[in-house]
Formats: structure tokens, sequence, C-alpha cells
């Protein structure tokens, strides 16, 4: 049962998982957080009022964000394949990971951009900011606190993603429980992925309050 | 023009602006209507006026934060509505401003606040760091330099603003409001402040607000606004001794009161200088032998002269009240009629 090789596997699945998201979550946010910004500062009241091309990325990242993860997954197979050349194990599954995160990421950034105070961006303007610098060194800046926040819940929610994609032949924690838990009924294999999948939340939500509690300056 | 009217231009001039919002109904609302406007270089220019009188549609207007519908605003000799985005930030270097609710980078420190402006246009960092201690020092406040906004009180968040406005060496600094959030101690230690400034260092300070306090504290120059015009401009003691207008007589006084006792006529009174000393009432009810109410009296003080304002209500009875009123022609204090019976 609870052997040296068992907790070998689930070693191995937690770096797995571990790899999955966090690769993840960076290429998701080198797009999301331009993806963001763009929402906010093209948006009709926004710094560079774009409107057409403000309906075009809010209708595709509601397109996006209403597919399904699993769905989804199984739609991009032929991109894995295309791109890596195989559907299998965690890299493979970075590809759909990063599709469905994304917006996701993009809504948090927005959401976080919205928050700052539009008369600091006001006074900026006021000084003559171009509106890259204010965006560079007003919003961003200013949103710090939030930003963190919405990473701790996007990589989080990225994890949980990364765990559905054992069922499709992803590695990871995720894959063990389905595997050996679900398919075998090994109920260790079940139950301890699981308990170490919580503990891992547990552990970037608290990383990420106390850094975002740490970059606030606003109390 | 000559080549060298530049320096003595006027410092703003506004032409015929208009400003008109419309609703999201397509409903449109007149901010504005045909403005025009001269500030000279140096004054420290008052506009008063209640809120939703278009104030600050205004003074957005001075620095484009708000896009006029029609007119001109020049300033500084530059047409702002025919100037590139990139002349345009130019020009908001020169006319810089400061806000009700002060607008601070609350994730910056109060030197890195001041430090802003000048990290925008690429100063060094030493140099910038040395400019904006000096800026604290002017406003009083070097030893907060590594503060966080969030701590500081509201009158020490509004000199960082000053501070940081002041960084580009501006040639015009225009205040929306700025006093508005503060109490009335604070708000006396932010005008002197602003004094201060435009005496050592020459610029010309608009200052919109509508308490006519502030007016009467540091204001060269006023101009009324009401309705979303210009009504009425002028030095502050001319508007304060005679307005021309209802709307400015309004700002001086509460006008509740007036008009709804008894029957007689209402008449403002303002004593210049020493007269407000003198014992003019007594000497008028002597001459018309009937009693007068008061409905408002106060004495203000405009840089420094005593001015005293009187709302009396006048007998009901015609003739005492015409001998009232040549009694007080005679004494030589400005009578104005402001309720029923006479013309305001």
């Amino acid at each position: 049962m609870l052997t040296a090789s068992f907790w070998l596997q689930i070693g191995n699945g937690l770096l797995e998982t571990l790899y999955m998201t966090l690769v993840s979550s960076l290429i998701a946010y080198v797009l999301g957080l331009p993806l963001g910004v763009l929402l906010v500062v093209t948006d009709k009241s926004g710094l560079v009022p774009r409107p057409t091309l403000n309906k075009v990325l809010n209708v595709a990242v509601n397109l996006l964000r209403s597919i399904p993860f699993l769905i989804l997954m199984i739609a991009v197979t032929p991109l894995s394949r295309a791109l890596l050349g195989t559907t299998l194990g965690s890299t493979a599954t970075i590809v759909p990971l990063v599709i469905g995160a994304a917006p996701f990421i993009g809504r948090v950034v927005e959401s976080s951009l919205r928050e700052v105070n539009p008369g600091v961006v006001e006074a900026a303007v006021s000084m003559g900011a171009t509106p890259w610098q204010i965006i560079t060194k007003v919003l961003l800046p200013e949103a710090l606190p939030s930003l963190i926040v919405g990473a701790a819940l996007s990589v989080t929610t990225i994890l949980g993603y990364s765990a559905l994609a054992g069922m499709l032949g992803g590695g990871g924690l995720g894959a063990l429980a389905i595997n050996y838990g679900y398919y075998r009924y090994m109920i260790d294999y079940m139950y301890v992925p699981l308990i170490v999948l919580v503990i891992v939340v547990q552990v970037f939500q608290l990383v990420g309050d106390v850094i975002a509690r740490a970059v606030d300056k606003r109390k | 023009m000559q080549e060298n009217a530049g320096a003595s231009r006027p410092i703003i001039e506004i032409r015929g602006l208009s400003k008109v919002y419309t609703g999201p109904d397509g409903e449109a609302f007149n901010a504005l209507t045909d403005v025009n406007l001269t500030i000279e270089r140096g004054d420290i220019f008052g506009i008063i006026g209640m809120s939703g009188a278009g104030k600050t549609t205004l003074v957005r207007c001075m620095n484009m934060l708000e896009t006029p519908t029609s007119g001109t605003v020049i300033i500084d000799g530059k047409d702002l509505g025919r100037l590139s985005p990139k002349e345009l930030r130019e020009v908001r270097k020169t006319a810089t401003m400061i806000f009700q609710h002060f607008n601070l980078l609350m994730q910056k420190t109060v030197l890195k606040n001041v430090m802003f402006p000048l990290e925008l246009v690429g100063t060094p960092k030493d140099e910038a760091r040395k400019r904006a201690m000096e800026l604290l020092e002017i406003v009083g406040l070097p030893d907060k330099a590594n503060a966080y906004p969030a701590h500081l009180s509201g009158g020490q968040k509004q000199r960082v603003a000053i501070a940081r406005a002041l960084a580009t060496n501006p040639k015009v600094l225009l205040c929306d409001e700025a006093t508005s959030a503060l109490d009335p101690m604070t708000t006396r230690q932010i005008l002197e402040l602003l004094k201060d400034i435009n005496a050592r260092l020459g610029l010309t300070i608009v200052i919109i607000t509508h308490e006519m306090s502030v007016i009467r504290e540091i204001c060269t120059k006023v101009a009324v606004i009401d309705g979303s015009r210009l009504v009425e401009t002028g030095t502050v003691e001319q508007v304060f001794t005679r307005p021309q207008t209802a709307a400015a007589l309004r700002l001086f006084y509460s006008s509740d009161s007036a008009g709804v006792l008894g029957e007689g006529p209402t008449v403002r009174l303002v004593f210049e200088g020493t007269k407000a000393y003198e014992p003019i009432l007594s000497g008028m009810i002597n001459a018309c032998h009937a009693p007068v109410s008061v409905l408002h009296g106060s004495i203000e003080r405009i840089k420094g002269k005593a001015y005293g304002q009187l709302v009396i209500q006048l007998p009901a009875d015609e003739r005492a009240a015409r001998l009232a009123l040549e009694y007080l022609e005679m004494s030589d204090v400005v009578v104005e009629g402001v309720g029923n019976n006479v013309d305001g």
C-alpha cells in the first residue's frame, strides 16, 4: 500500500503538476496580461478608445471562456500535435491549459485595472504622460496588490484544470487519481493526490495573500 | 500683434467656449455656453459658482482633460485645439493641475510622487530626487519624503499634490476645488501656501471653488459662473461691493431669508473700509422713524480691508422707506435692492 514506490509516484505527480501549472500560468500571463490591459484601455471611455477592437476582444474572450475545459482540451489536440508532436504527457497539456487560462487571466487583470482610481489616471494625463507611460507607470503599479491576488486565483484555477487534464493522457497528480484511484479503484491513489492538491492550493493562496499584503501601501 | 507679443500676452485666453454633453438618451446638456475669459500673468484668478454651474468643466477645458464642443482655449500663446497629442502633452507640463481628492499615486512614496512628473520627462534620477526634495521643502513636508500617501492627512496630501504639480516649473497652476475636501483651518493653510507660491514663483493660479471665503482669502480677480454662462468678471473688490448680477449676489449671502418676512423692500448695504465702524443703521432709523429688520450681516475681509455687508428690510410704509434710502445714499454706502419691490 503506502510503499516507497507509491510515494515516489506521488512525488513525481506533484512535480509534474507544478511544472504544468507554473509553465502554463507563465505563458498564459504573457498573453493574458496584455489582453487585460487592452480590454481596459481600448474601452470607449479608456485611454486609447478603440471600440471595434474592444468589441472583438470581448467577444473572443467570452467565446473561449464559454467552452468547458474538458471539451477545449479535446478540441485543441490537433494544435498540440502540430506544436509539440504529441497530445500526451504533461508538456502537451500546457497547450490547452494556456488557451483555457489566457482569457480567464485577461478578465482577472481587467478587473484589477478597473479598480485603479480614475482620478489618478487623470492626474497623470494632466501631467502630460503618454498612454504607454500611464499603463506602465500608473495602471500596473497602482493595481499591483490586486494583480497579485488575481495571480493566486489564476494559478489555483490552472492547477484545477491541470488535474482535469489527467483524464486525457496528461500527467501529474490528477492523472494518478484518475488512472489508479478511479479506474482501478485504489483508494489511496484517489485520496492522497487529493490531499496533496488541497495543500498545494492552500500554499499558493497563502503565498499570494502574503505578497499582496506586503506590496499594498494603501493602508 | 507684435513679434514679441508672446511675453506680454495674457497667459490664458478663452473665446466662445461651449461644451455640450450628450446623455445616453441623446439628450443634450449645456455645461458651458459661449464663455469668454482672459487671465493675466501672475494673477490668482478665482472662478466661483454653485455646483453644476460648469466651473469644473471650464477648468478642465484649460488643459483639454475635457474637449470643448466649440471655441478656443489659448494657453501661453498656444491654441490647444490645434495641437498634436505630443504638443498638447508639452503644454500640460506648463499648466499643471491639483484636484479635490488629491489623486496621488497610492503605491508610491511622497518623494516618488513628486518625482513622477520628472520621471515622465526622463530627468535623471539624482537630479529628480534633488528637485523633489526642494519642492517638499517649499510645501513644508521634507520629513514625509519616505511616507506613503495613505499615512498623510488631507492637508498634507494636497501639499504633496502641489509639490508634484510644481515639479515641471509650470506657468499655470489649475486648482479644481482643491480645498473643498479640507477643513477650514487646513483650507487656510493651503491657501497661504498657494499665495506664497504665487508671490515666490510668479506663476498664475486659477482657482475653481464654490466657497466665497476662498475667493476673498487669496484671489485678485474673480469670475462668476452661473447656469453654464460666465455672468460677471472683475476684481474681487468690484464684484463684492457692486455685484452686477443676482448670481454674484447670491454667493455673498444666503438669500433664503430675504423677501419672505414682512412686506418692505429688501436691500443690501456694503460699507467699505472705515465706514464699517460707523453707526449708519441707527442714523437711518432716526431719519425714517420706523423699525427695520436685519436679515443678514457680516464683516468680510478682502485682502486685509474690512467690508461690512448688511441685508435689511426697509419699512413697509413707502414714505419711511424712501427716507431711509435717502439717508443711506447720503451716507455713501453701496445700496442695492435684492428682494421684492426693488430691482436687483
